[in-house]
């Protein structure tokens, strides 16, 4: 992909998630405590954008910034992803940090989010290891 | 600390093993209609709550 578009579309992710709240630990913990439906509005949000958006966007051929589109083709519920999910849910659910919100919030230089983000990627590589 | 490791280990390994995280089978998934994204979305949702509502203060002693 066109390096530039990459950049452009990983500022303005970065710049939905900061606003919207999802770098801040605290608040993600409120709505996992239920006591702040704000982040509710946020996923709406966006999955709205991407129900109203998607069919329009797939009824194309191609992107406009890749040769083509790159989908999940599985639609089986097995095992590996329930349990996975369950994991990532907990990990979640103990700081209120999560992948993409954690790489944006390293900007903010706090040590506790390097150090999520370092064992984020040894959890990762111990997938990888265990296949 | 011990539990920011804990944390992102379990957030790392369920991503993989999971196929996606809240973007990945939240926005994009439930934007295409996956039944495993929807699957996800609710057992993350789920054990996110009890993670931070029972979990949390259990580990954490009260002192958050």
């Amino acid at each position: 992909m066109n390096l530039v578009v990459a950049a452009l579309v990983g500022l303005l992710f970065a710049l939905g998630l900061g606003l919207a709240g999802m770098t801040q630990p605290a608040r993600v913990l409120g709505f996992l405590e239920f006591r702040d439906p704000a982040l509710l509005l946020t996923m709406g949000g966006a999955t709205a954008v991407t129900l109203l958006g998607f069919p329009r966007v797939l009824r194309r051929e191609r992107p406009v910034f890749a040769w083509r589109f790159w989908l999940p083709t599985r639609s089986d519920i097995d095992r590996k992803l329930l349990v996975g999910a369950a994991l990532f849910g907990l990990g979640w659910g103990l700081v209120g940090l999560c992948p993409g919100p954690a790489l944006t919030a390293l900007a903010g230089g706090d040590p506790l989010v390097g150090l999520f983000v370092a064992a984020m990627f040894a959890g990762m590589a111990l997938h990888a290891r265990r296949g | 600390m011990a539990l920011v490791v804990a944390a992102g280990l379990l957030v790392g390994y369920g991503a993989r093993a999971g196929n996606g995280c809240t973007s990945g089978h939240g926005v994009c998934g439930l934007g295409r209609r996956s039944p495993r994204s929807l699957a996800a979305v609710l057992v993350f949702m789920t054990t996110g709550a009890l993670a931070a509502q029972v979990l949390r203060p259990l580990l954490l002693g009260g002192a958050s």
